[in-house]
């Protein structure tokens, strides 16, 4: 019964194409060669609505138009026959535009001047861009394929492109060379420049190696370093990781800790494959190192590993994003540097006590017979073994992570070695063809009589025990690993029984190790599933720490706020004001842009939350569906920002701050509301009878362009 | 579309539901009603009220079936909307929060017909000359109109006429909510001076409008000022001056701050420019023993960051003090008589001045042989101060002297004199909780709107109402919201016009804990807390005006379904 508010405004209504694409501009060179961006983005628009038969219109509000220079209808060339797409041009004559506060500082009140062509669109759908950007191919065709739906909005990132754009080259000349131009990506979580396979580059100082391979996707945000000793990355709910695997597989560890996005610790975090299977998980309750055995890719090339974080996507009050865990190190683990090769003799020279302890214990277990019959098999086994030593206990060259339970490296006597008390893990790959381990291992004061079992169980194949080695003074000890070889697995070490420690050391010492790494074997293990394969990847958690923030407690104060946003989306509005589409209704619904008497910074991004809280749910166009951004002299930097908002501040211009954005966005979370600054049903200039003018009309008048 | 003759010219839209929220409800509305009938029809004012029925308890009756109307063709309409527990029961703290009060005001108002609609609640009574104003149908659109309330007493005589109501209202009056605060009233008919107050009880200070709530600084009390605040004073003696303890305020943005004094009836007496802690001492026209003066700034008003009223002063106390004898600012110019008389026995003495700045505040001294006083016409039981053309008796026998205070040459009348004593310098406010707002400068139109007790009324046009799409539809305690619309529309261009005395709102008392009252206050709190239930604190408020301040511009959070739109709420005309 209620009557809504008046949604007519304008222009006849006779006509209704599917969609609107609305862009501001006066000609007045902003950014640097307008003209040219200007043409490449009407030139390419009109002929992929043509060439997909996109019933469209393109509506160029041209806002307080300089007197001295030509109108824009007349600065630029048009084709003859616009086909499918209608183009109309709305002028806003300086008289209008006095009437702002700002008028005589802010030539172009962009966020009122879109505002102006929104309200008098026509089409069911209406797409706010703005005047230099280019459409992709895919994107047009699945424009024309009227799949759009209402209760949404579509964004899309954005790629820069250089700005010598062939003009006046066919279509598909201009869309390959902005293809093989791009400079930057502008994403979700920022900004960033493009690797020639396309990865997102890494930073100067960032969380992996320089040439580890390894590069951070959708869902990684920047690095930063505020408050912390080192370099992290937050990430939210889901974020890819883009490795180039060492050949054969590899043994990737991150250290990572908890944030504030998560609830009650411990919080999982889980690995997918590229089939979106589960493949790893840990549980983590602090800051933590982990390893995860990467397989190769399938078709060998470039691995995309998806981590998620199921529980997590709580907000903060003062940060936008959703940040669960923060990553300080996502790397591959280091191989061993191998030991200098050098002579069997000299191996034995230097291995001496070990290896005459390793002798008597065998004629101890075995008796001179067996002595006689196996001793120069162990012993030549043996000293191979510590002959391929890097420098800890473990096999040179060879991917090998130790996890928890083993002691630090220790040096007596000549004697190098590592304690275990119990449940020594270890992440490696058995690179040989025959998959066997072998270990130099001795009794230690807690297995009291100096023999005990050794037991060894593979970890990622549900634990079961895959060795039970006897251990009776210095032993050699080999045995099988059941997995195909080059697959990576984790296994313990266990003796089978410990006693309480005893003497000086309060350190439960039951046996030590001497060497670990692969053995030597006399038979092939059946072979099993191909690397990878469903069955799951090895993981281990390695170590963990007190985390550097009790997040917990620091949110204490706001933990009912917090908890009454629920789970808020982070949108993406990183140049959202090039890319904004929604039904028709949705605009009207929360009144267009911000029409603030104000720097229009932040205005497109409030706009998008503010649609996202009256039901317009973000939806992302993915690739190939892109648009290109013709790069030019007025970009963001850093550098410039700063010393806009001093100069706003000197000429007395208000903006939106970083700090009203976060502030707004926590606020719309809380209410559950949009926030909308248009106090009147006039938005748009509606009540203003603002001069058009259609292609047509225009060119019998004017005169041919430059 | 609607007959313009028969459309009502104003809506009042009230929501309730039969739960008999601050008790005695259906008697308070029952009054609501009766006044509202009486005097449509008396003033011949075109009215409907539309009761929004929200969420209506099922062991109850309806509000219709528990209140009367008079029979018969009327210019005043009633209408029943009906919003169902199905419709309540969607929104969030539903168990908590009954009645969500500013959706169901939102529900009315986008479904009223007047050209103008008044949201208020249903335990308020307009005066005479409010509805007589009304009825001049002087309204105009872009206007937001507001006024003090008048809360009185519960002790409401039921079954009563409009006129025996209005008359019980006037005499009745607890307290006025205005746009500095609530001002609570004395038996005497002035404001209460509040426990460690800034004038000492019974000191004969008494403070009007204009002062905000008493708060205090490390146990010393002070009241912030804006631009005028009213003193209401009865000397003790007649040589007293006022002291008046003071600092400037952040709202002067650093500079220093010209403060006027104007008497009773507006005019400027006296004037100083001050900056920091200093005391103003206030010199009263000798003839003056009682009255009233304003404390006025008529500069500073600029902005803070966390607190929305203009802070221009900072006044710590006001007492009388003696005027020292060489009181600078107060010359007394001494002269002999010299006449002894021998006689014993009273001599009439006049003051007659001839010639020479006007005199005020003559006294005469009377000494005897070895000098001493005697006799002192302003102590001791004398007559107080004299002025010329008074008359006194004197004892004889005695060497008179008379004294008296001159004024500035060339200008007659009473005189007012203001003396300022520094005591510190001025602090700076940017390192305190009431900084101005860095922003201050470019804000188009700051204004600190009448917010205490909106909820009770708040009248615009019904396409102005529209265009803010109602008030903020939040599902939280409803505090703070109404006043969030008033900063909207505010900062939407909408100007805000504060109706003056003798029009009235009355606002009959109910229990505390149902609406802000602030003896209330904390029991109110705790009521909420308990249930689980939000409100939107004060700090965030502060915080929307200040952005709204800085952007020039509203906040609206309605989307175009406000007021429950996309509903067909079953509605009773009757």
């Amino acid at each position: 019964m209620a009557s809504g508010e008046s949604t007519a405004s304008g222009g006849s209504r006779g006509w209704t194409p599917y969609l609107s694409v609305v862009a501001a501009a006066r000609n007045d060179d902003h950014g640097g060669n307008l003209l040219t961006r200007m043409q490449a983005f009407a030139h390419a628009w009109i002929a992929l609505a043509r060439r997909h038969d996109l019933d469209s219109e393109l509506i160029l509000v041209e806002w307080n138009p300089p007197e001295d220079r030509a109108r824009l209808i007349e600065a630029m060339r048009w084709p003859a026959d616009t086909g499918p797409c209608r183009v109309r041009i709305i002028d806003v004559p300086p008289e209008v535009h006095a009437r702002y506060r700002h008028a005589a500082e802010l030539p172009l009140y962009q966020m009122i001047a879109k505002n102006v062509g929104i309200r008098r669109a026509r089409g069911e759908f209406i797409l706010a861009a703005n005047i230099d950007i280019v459409f992709s191919d895919e994107l047009v065709r699945f424009l024309a394929s009227r799949s759009l739906e209402p209760g949404r909005m579509y964004r899309i990132d954005r790629h820069d492109v250089m700005s010598d754009v062939p003009v006046s080259a066919p279509l598909d000349e201009q869309l390959a060379y902005c293809r093989t131009h791009i400079i930057r990506q502008c994403t979700r979580e920022g900004m960033y420049r493009l690797t020639a396979e396309g990865f997102r580059e890494k930073e100067a100082e960032d969380i992996t190696a320089p040439h580890s391979g390894i590069y951070f996707g959708s869902g990684w945000h920047v690095v930063e370093r505020y408050g912390s000793r080192e370099p992290f990355r937050w990430i939210g709910d889901e974020a890819e990781i883009e490795a180039r695997v060492p050949a054969g597989g590899a043994i990737m560890t991150l250290d990572l800790e908890p944030g504030p996005g998560l609830g009650p610790l411990p919080e999982r975090l889980e690995v997918l494959d590229e089939s979106g299977a589960e493949v790893a998980q840990w549980s983590i309750r602090e800051r933590t190192t982990v390893v995860l055995a990467v397989p190769p890719a399938p078709a060998g090339g470039v691995r995309r590993i998806r981590l998620r974080v199921p529980n997590g996507g709580r907000p903060v009050p003062y940060d936008a994003r959703i940040l669960n865990f923060r990553f300080f190190r996502c790397d591959w683990v280091e191989k061993q540097s191998i030991t200098p090769p050098c002579s069997k003799r000299e191996i034995v020279r230097r291995h001496q006590p070990q290896l005459v302890r390793l002798i008597g214990a065998l004629r101890r277990n075995r008796g001179a017979a067996g002595l006689l019959l196996s001793g120069p098999g162990l012993f030549a086994r043996a000293v191979r073994l510590l002959a391929r030593r890097g420098e800890d206990i473990f096999d040179g060259g060879t991917d090998v992570q130790a996890g928890p339970g083993w002691y630090g490296l220790e040096e007596a006597g000549g004697e190098r070695f590592r304690w275990v008390s119990k449940d020594a893990q270890l992440a490696i790959r058995v690179t040989g063809a025959r998959s066997a381990m072998a270990l130099l291992v001795e009794p230690g004061p807690g297995v009291g009589d100096g023999r005990f079992v050794l037991v060894v169980r593979r970890l990622n194949g549900g634990g079961d025990v895959i060795a039970r080695v006897p251990v009776n003074g210095l032993t050699y000890a080999e045995f099988w690993v059941p997995v195909p070889p080059g697959t990576i697995t984790t296994i313990s070490l266990s003796p089978g029984e410990h006693m309480p420690p005893t003497g000086a050391d309060p350190r439960i010492l039951s046996f030590r190790v001497f060497a670990c790494g692969e053995g030597v074997g006399a038979r092939r293990v059946h072979a099993g599933a191909a690397p990878g394969a469903a069955a799951g990847w090895p993981a281990l958690t390695i170590g963990s720490e007190p985390a550097e923030i009790d997040w917990a407690a620091a949110l204490e104060p706001s933990r009912r706020e917090v908890d009454e946003m629920g789970k808020p989306e982070y949108l993406h509005i990183n140049g959202c004001g090039d890319f904004t589409l929604m039904a028709r209704e949705h605009w009207f619904n929360v009144r267009g842009y911000p029409e603030l008497d104000i720097y229009s910074m932040h205005l497109d991004s409030l706009l998008c939350y503010a649609a996202h809280h009256a039901g317009a749910r973000e939806e992302m166009l993915r690739e190939p569906m892109r648009i290109y951004h013709i790069e030019h002299g007025k970009g963001w930097t850093p550098e410039k920002h700063a010393e806009l908002f001093a100069s706003l501040e000197r000429r007395g211009i208000p903006s939106v701050s970083m700090e009203d954005l976060v502030w707004l966005i926590a606020r719309m979370r809380h209410l559950h509301a949009p926030v909308l600054f248009n106090g009147a049903e006039d938005w748009g200039l509606a009540g203003y009878d603002l001069p058009e003018t259609g292609l047509a009309q225009a060119r019998s008048v004017v005169a041919p362009a430059e | 579309m609607l007959d313009d003759a028969a459309a009502p010219y104003i809506s009042v839209v009230v929501p309730a539901r039969n739960d008999d929220h601050g008790g005695k409800m259906l008697g308070r509305m029952q009054a609501f009603l009766d006044a509202w009938f009486e005097q449509a029809e008396r003033y011949g004012l075109r009215t409907e009220i539309v009761v929004v029925e929200w969420n209506p308890p099922p062991e109850r009756p309806r509000l219709r079936e528990c209140l009367k109307w008079p029979a018969g063709p009327r210019v005043c309409e009633l209408r029943f909307l009906e919003v169902p527990s199905e419709v309540h029961r969607r929104f969030r703290n539903s168990r908590a929060i009954p009645l969500h009060q500013m959706i169901a005001k939102n529900a009315g108002i986008r479904r009223a017909r007047g050209e103008f609609v008044l949201a208020t609640n249903l335990d308020t009574i307009c005066s005479a000359e409010l509805v007589r104003f009304f009825a001049a149908r002087q309204l105009e659109r872009r206007t937001m109109y507001r006024i003090d309330r008048h809360d009185v007493a519960s002790s409401f005589p039921p079954g009563v006429t409009a006129d025996e109501t209005l008359a019980f209202c006037q005499t009745h009056v607890l307290r006025i909510f205005t746009r500095d605060g609530a001002i609570e009233f004395a038996p005497d008919g002035l404001r209460v001076v509040e426990r460690r107050d800034i004038v000492p009880p019974a000191a004969g200070i008494r403070l009007g409008r204009g002062w905000y709530h008493l708060e205090s600084l490390d146990d010393a009390p002070y009241r912030w000022i804006a631009a005028a605040a009213e003193v209401i004073f009865e000397k003790p003696a007649s040589t007293c001056r006022l002291a008046i303890d003071l600092e400037t305020g952040p709202s002067t943005g650093g500079q220093p701050l010209a403060v006027e004094i104007a008497d009773a009836g507006g005019r400027v007496v006296a004037g100083e420019t001050i900056e920091g802690r200093c005391t103003l001492r206030l010199y009263f026209p000798g003839a003056l023993r009682q009255g009233r003066f304003y404390l006025r700034t008529p500069r500073g008003g600029v902005p803070l960051t966390r607190d929305p009223r203009w802070l221009n002063l900072r006044v710590f106390g006001l007492r009388w003090e003696p005027i020292p004898e060489d009181s600078p600012a107060y010359p007394r110019h001494d002269v002999s008589i010299g006449l002894d008389f021998p006689e014993s026995g009273l001599v009439e003495l006049t003051v007659d001045q001839r010639s020479g700045p006007p005199l005020e505040d003559v006294s005469v001294t009377a000494r005897d042989a070895a000098g001493n006083v005697v006799f002192d016409t302003a102590t001791g039981g004398g007559p107080g101060a004299l002025e010329p053309g008074d008359a006194v008796n004197v004892p004889s026998g005695l060497h008179l002297t008379g004294s008296a205070a001159a004024g500035k040459p060339g200008r007659g009348g009473p005189r007012w004199l203001l003396e300022v004593v520094q005591a510190a310098p001025a602090r700076d406010w940017n390192a305190c909780l009431q900084a101005p707002s860095p922003a201050a400068r470019h804000m188009a139109d700051p204004a600190y709107i009448h917010m205490h007790a909106c909820g009770d009324f708040t009248l615009l046009a019904r396409e102005d109402w529209f265009a803010l799409r109602g008030y903020p539809e939040f599902p939280i305690w409803p505090m703070h919201l109404d006043a969030l619309f008033c900063f909207a529309a505010h900062h939407s261009g909408i100007r805000e016009v504060v109706l003056e005395e003798p029009m009235r709102l009355y606002h009959i008392q109910h229990l505390s804990g149902a609406g802000w009252t602030p003896e209330g206050e904390e029991a109110r709190l705790a009521r909420i807390e308990a249930k689980g239930v939000r409100q939107m604190p004060w700090v965030e408020l502060v915080q929307w005006i200040d952005l709204m301040r800085r952007f020039s511009g509203p906040v609206i959070f309605g989307t175009e379904d406000w007021g429950l739109a996309n509903e067909t709420l079953a509605e009773t005309p009757v």
